[in-house]
């Protein structure tokens, strides 16, 4: 017997996929998705990112901000153990290939492996779970973050990136660098990551995902073995959602840096803070924004070509959507000689696109490249891990996806095109190759 | 899952496993010479030029439409390099046909474009679009050109011309950029034709379809095939040591990129342990984050965010990287060469050779769960005529032993070592100071 009771099942009968998610006593959610493939993928993770450095726990009205950058810290720091050993090694020791990474709204910790799953798995739940910092330890570790710090400081496509959250956002903490600055970490103390670990790594605010050739029992019982049977005594978090308070238009229209770069790179952020409260209809949100940003700049389409055909860009040419809780935004990425005219040369499409209306045609075939995406999504154990976790920290559900792809109709997403790229909205952020002598 | 072959024609095989583990169907044809200055070149430009029309689909849009009808199939046409010989790879991705709502048939469909992309090309006048032409050489030097905007790949890619510093015919990005700019329309469908007439074909296939109707789709859409008589591949060799040499260069960036090559002596044409002890050679001094590297340079040292090694088979290269504050340059190299003495010095717990086993292993078995690289493992093999299973690599792992692997290390030979040396901590440091 353990200590979990199964919640729900979740299928989809015409993909063939289902999983559990069970609530186990500690408080802890567990989710299990069984696939027939040789390596499992296990996530263990919070919804504690970057953005969460400013909180007021229970009844205090005073609220707590702790130095940029913490967040990350804390999952470097986290992989040590009391005894001096690292977590790596057991991983090896049990031949899985474990990793960690920290985004805006969560922190991931992972592993897959091909064999010794469940030594693999207790070995997650147990290290995530016993935090210890010394001074010694907080300090050595700065030297290792600065290092990565540097490392995307010289990264010019991450500069642009932040540049332009940077010129779209007013006070957001997304304008902050995941991993802060050098001066912000050297203020981390071993009692500041206990204090964030204790708020924000409550198993509640937490969940674990496992995807791979895995029964749920497995998974139920290392969870009894490693976790605590009852929930903790909790206290409240508040983090306040900073879209609030957040303008609708962005801060400035155009920022601009110099690196080391062969030719300019730009990042076009259209800024949204239309976000729906709901979890089901931001999922529905951010469908059919994907299926018109398909429509408008997919490589099928006019856009593109046109950019193209007359030397404006180079052919590399990203885009998407990214909706959470707190933030959303379009943005469009590449390199041209001049962003400038790029940007101005998209503005004309799609006031001209305004004009004589968005293509039925496209509407359908941007539907079938999204739907097609979100079939192949299943073919790896490490892609519906991630988004299985990125979808339950949004209150999404994974399985559903596909009905909410089908739901979306093409009034709909004419609608949504009406002010989704009005001028007020749009920020260009630009690397420029470094002047002479500069 | 088992492979199996079918003869297509008297120059083109195709490979098959037939599984339905994956939701996409892979399809790779992929064209392989000896590699040239001038072929590396020739490749890079028609991997671009190869994609903007057909006769069928005459423009890029209307090419990039038709995949997206096919359930959004992608089709990627890269250069690839296996050791002294150079592939073009056109790499095919679609949706099973399982799930296509309205039964179509999608690999037939891809199969179709394949065939436009790679045999019938959009031409004028016998020949490519010449403002087609200029505009791929300009994109293909624009791309070489922005490799110094990632360091990290800018020292690696250095290291490696300096570690051929006297091979004439070794593409480097300078070199390159000269001959892209002496090809015009004329030469890049020589080069096309030559590509058809003489490169070594090879056809790999994963997903639902079974091996003959897949077979029977590509004898509908490419015979005949345009091909003559195939070039003879260069088997893999170990390159010698051209002595030690080092080099720096500065510039504007925060961190320092160390790159530090080494020749093994041991390659894939090599005697088998010797090639799996190499393969463990590495995995102990830095491909793992259970490695000398990753404990001892970035974890105990804190010099380093990055720090991992590479064995380049085909070659018999291992080559170090690591991102380091430029003032510890000398630091950083002493002890990365004092973690590869260790090993050579027998210096190898019972934990970290089981470890360094079972990632190599965790490493061959994932490869049962992606079909680029079960095309990637029995593709490569079967271009040199290697026929083993990903089982059988597991099993000659398991028979490494350490004696082997310091056998090994003994042998390797420090060869090149490049630095770039980031300047603006010094210049921040300097301001400070005033």
């Amino acid at each position: 017997m353990n200590n979990s009771t199964p919640q729900t099942l979740f299928r989809n009968d015409f993909l063939g996929e289902e999983y559990r998610v069970f609530k186990h006593r500690s408080g802890l959610s567990i989710y299990v998705f069984p696939k027939k493939m040789t390596a499992t993928y296990a996530i263990f993770g919070t919804k504690y990112g970057s953005i969460h450095n400013s909180f007021r726990v229970g009844d205090t009205a005073e609220s707590v901000t702790v130095p940029d950058g913490i967040a990350h810290f804390l999952e470097h720091k986290l992989f040590t153990a009391e005894d001096g050993s690292d977590a790596f090694e057991r991983f090896s020791e049990y031949g899985a290939d474990a990793n960690a990474y920290t985004s805006f709204n969560k922190t991931c910790y992972l592993f897959s492996c091909t064999d010794r799953f469940e030594d693999s798995l207790r070995e997650l739940l147990s290290f995530v779970t016993h935090p210890y910092f010394t001074e010694e330890s907080v300090r050595s570790e700065v030297g290792i973050i600065s290092e990565e710090i540097r490392m995307y400081d010289d990264n010019p496509s991450d500069r642009c990136f932040y540049g332009m959250l940077e010129a779209m956002y007013h006070t957001h903490s997304i304008r902050r660098n995941i991993c802060g600055s050098v001066e912000s970490i050297s203020q981390i103390t071993p009692e500041l990551l206990y204090r964030c670990y204790h708020t924000f790594y409550r198993l509640s605010n937490m969940a674990l995902v496992v995807c791979g050739d895995v029964s749920d029992e497995a998974v139920l019982r290392i969870a009894d073995e490693v976790l605590p049977s009852e929930p903790e005594q909790e206290t409240p978090v508040v983090c306040t959602n900073e879209n609030d308070t957040e303008p609708t238009k962005v801060l400035m229209p155009y920022f601009e840096q110099q690196m080391q770069v062969s030719k300019p790179i730009f990042n076009i952020g259209i800024k949204d803070t239309d976000i729906p409260a709901d979890g089901r209809e931001r999922q529905k949100k951010d469908a059919a924004m994907a299926i018109l940003d398909e429509m408008l700049f997919s490589r099928a389409g006019e856009i593109y070509n046109d950019l193209l055909d007359r030397d404006l860009i180079s052919p590399a040419l990203s885009y998407g959507y990214t909706i959470s809780e707190s933030s959303a935004y379009n943005s469009i990425a590449g390199e041209a000689d001049d962003p400038k005219s790029v940007l101005c040369e998209i503005q004309k499409h799609i006031a001209r696109i305004r004009e004589k209306g968005l293509s039925p045609e496209d509407f359908v075939r941007g539907k079938r490249v999204m739907y097609a995406e979100f079939v192949k999504s299943f073919d790896s154990t490490d892609s519906i891990a991630n988004n299985l976790f990125s979808f339950l920290c949004e209150d999404a559900e994974l399985l559903s996806y596909a009905e909410i792809l089908e739901e979306i109709t093409f009034p709909e997403v004419c609608h949504l095109f009406e002010h989704a790229f009005d001028e007020e909205k749009i920020a260009l952020s630009v690397v420029l190759p470094l002047k002479e002598n500069t | 899952m088992t492979l199996t072959k079918k003869k297509i024609s008297n120059t083109l095989h195709l490979s098959c496993i037939q599984t339905d583990q994956f939701k996409t169907g892979v399809l790779t044809v992929t064209l392989t010479l000896p590699k040239t200055l001038q072929t590396s070149a020739d490749l890079m430009l028609l991997s671009g030029i190869l994609r903007r029309g057909t006769e069928c689909y005459p423009t890029m849009a209307l090419l990039n439409r038709r995949l997206d009808d096919l359930y959004a199939s992608c089709v990627e046409i890269r250069t690839g390099k296996l050791g002294r010989n150079l592939s073009l790879v056109f790499s095919a991705e679609m949706l099973d046909e399982r799930y296509a709502m309205d039964g179509m048939s999608i690999t037939e469909g891809v199969i179709e474009v394949l065939s436009q992309m790679i045999l019938h090309p959009r031409l004028q006048n016998d020949a490519f679009d010449p403002a087609l032409v200029k505009q791929e050489i300009r994109f293909t030097q624009d791309a070489l050109r922005s490799e110094i905007n990632n360091t990290r790949l800018y020292a690696a890619t250095r290291l490696a011309e300096l570690m051929h510093r006297n091979d004439p015919e070794y593409p480097t990005v300078n070199l390159l950029q000269e001959r892209l700019a002496s090809i015009d329309e004329k030469a890049l469908t020589a080069a096309y034709q030559n590509l058809l007439k003489h490169a070594v074909w090879q056809a790999f296939y994963i997903g639902t379809l079974p091996i003959d109707s897949v077979a029977s789709l590509l004898e509908k859409y490419f015979l005949p095939l345009p091909i003559k008589a195939p070039k003879a591949l260069l088997l893999p060799m170990a390159e010698p040591s051209l002595g030690e040499y080092k080099s720096s260069e500065k510039m504007p960036v925060s961190q320092g990129k160390l790159s530090l090559g080494f020749r093994t002596g041991v390659c894939a044409s090599s005697d088998k342990n010797d090639i799996y002890a190499a393969m463990m050679l590495n995995e102990l001094f830095g491909a793992s984050p259970a490695s000398k590297l990753f404990l001892n340079v970035r974890e105990k040292m804190s010099l380093c965010y990055y720090c991992s090694s590479a064995y380049h088979r085909f070659s018999g290269i291992l080559t170090v990287n690591c991102g380091i504050e430029s003032k510890n340059r000398t630091l950083a190299e002493e002890a990365i060469l004092a973690q590869l003495k260790e090993i050579a010095d027998g210096k190898i717990s019972d934990v970290e050779f089981h470890a360094a086993r079972k990632s190599l292993e965790n490493s061959y078995r994932q490869i049962y769960d992606n079909p680029f690289e079960l095309q990637a493992f029995y593709g490569t093999r079967e271009l040199f005529g290697i026929s083993e299973t990903i089982e059988d690599c597991r099993q000659a792992l398991l028979q490494v032993t350490a004696d082997q692997v310091v056998a090994i290390a003994k042998n390797v030979v420090f060869d090149t070592a490049f630095f770039v040396e980031g300047t603006l901590i010094s210049d921040r440091e300097e301001e400070d100071n005033e």
